[in-house]
């Protein structure tokens, strides 16, 4: 017997007056405990089941034990509803015609270890660019905590638009110029160290501080590069960039710079 | 069709007790019968807290986070193919 057969056999056994047996279970079947709603629920409209712990006596529940084992047999997953719906959201950004066409791009080019950082990055980025700065602080922790130094620097790449704005076009200025497998290979080195070692950009977070920023700054002018961009978030991290700049053009230890500041982040280009 | 059974979040111990299960004086999901932690899909012992769910794997108990929903993602795309 499967599980949604076993469900109905269980659904018959509860004696609902309101419930038409022949119901479609197809589309969504919700447990909930709430004292002040009915053993079950079920809408025609949206096909939605409910069932309450709340109202079941112990036979009942336990003829609910005896079948959830079968819906996991029968391949289905108990999710918790936020979870569910965080899927549901997952799967609409990373299927939107922006998402797709980097990953798109990505996928034949980079370890496919790296592949679910994007994603996860790219998702994270969605957040941080509509502001929602708990949802985007939890997403980095989450993508630092399971993804290590690699999804930290992913994180913070993508969320500055490396990837559309230094990756992809260093792609494009390698087409045509050489035979697909050496553009393949240039821009896997080019990805790897862009990656590993941020040559580009100096990230600045809450720990660092006015040294650590002046630090990495000397670290990164060893790379030989024209500039170095630093990106701060949030009104601590824009005031140290702000002064560390300020210090640093009064020893005259950078040629030019682009700022560019709002509200809640700022983005400095230090050419040599 | 996806095949998810949804629960809300009060009812978590509820559903751990539906498959006889448990949670610790420390918070940590155990096997009712044996007393052992039971380990999420990334082998480590799960807090109730990050507890969100069940899948198909035997039985796999689903912790919190962006991993395990592009998996979950991933996973419930390829049910509907």
């Amino acid at each position: 017997m499967s599980f949604l057969e076993a469900l109905g056999k269980l659904l018959s056994n509860l004696k609902l007056p309101d419930i038409n047996f022949n119901i479609d279970l197809s589309n969504n079947i919700n447990i909930k405990k709430d004292d002040h709603s009915q053993k079950t629920e079920y809408h025609d409209d949206s096909k939605n089941l409910t069932i309450n712990l709340a109202k079941l006596d112990s036979s009942e529940r336990k003829a609910l034990k005896d079948i959830l084992p079968k819906a996991i047999e029968d391949g289905y997953s108990i999710l918790e509803d936020e979870t569910k719906k965080s899927i549901e959201d997952f799967k609409a950004k990373d299927s939107s015609a922006g998402n797709k066409e980097v990953l798109d791009f990505l996928k034949p080019k980079i370890p496919p270890e790296d592949f679910n950082i994007w994603r996860a990055s790219l998702y994270m980025r969605s957040f941080f660019e509509a502001h929602d700065k708990p949802k985007t602080r939890q997403l980095k922790c989450d993508i630092m905590q399971r993804y290590g130094d690699k999804g930290k620097n992913i994180a913070n790449l993508c969320s500055a638009r490396y990837l559309e704005e230094v990756l992809i076009p260093y792609h494009g200025s390698l087409e045509g110029k050489y035979e697909d497998k050496i553009v393949l290979d240039k821009f896997k080195s080019m990805y790897k160290m862009v990656v590993d070692e941020l040559p580009l950009c100096v990230f600045v977070n809450h720990i660092m501080n006015k040294n650590d920023i002046k630090g990495e700054i000397e670290l990164k002018k060893k790379y030989g590069l024209k500039y170095i961009n630093m990106h701060g978030i949030g009104t601590s991290n824009i005031k140290k960039i702000i002064e560390v700049v300020d210090e640093l053009e009064k020893q005259s230890k950078f040629a030019t710079k682009e700022t560019k500041e709002d509200t809640h982040s700022i983005f400095v280009r230090l050419y040599f | 069709m996806s095949k998810i059974i949804t629960f809300e979040k009060n009812t978590k111990e509820d559903i751990l007790d539906l498959f006889d299960c448990a949670v610790d004086a420390d918070g940590y999901i155990i096997e009712k019968q044996s007393g052992q932690k039971v380990p999420s899909s990334d082998g480590e012992p799960l807090e109730l807290k990050d507890f969100v769910g069940l899948k198909k794997g035997s039985l796999v108990f689903i912790r919190t986070g962006i991993n395990s929903v592009i998996e979950l993602a991933d996973t419930i795309q390829d049910n509907n193919q």
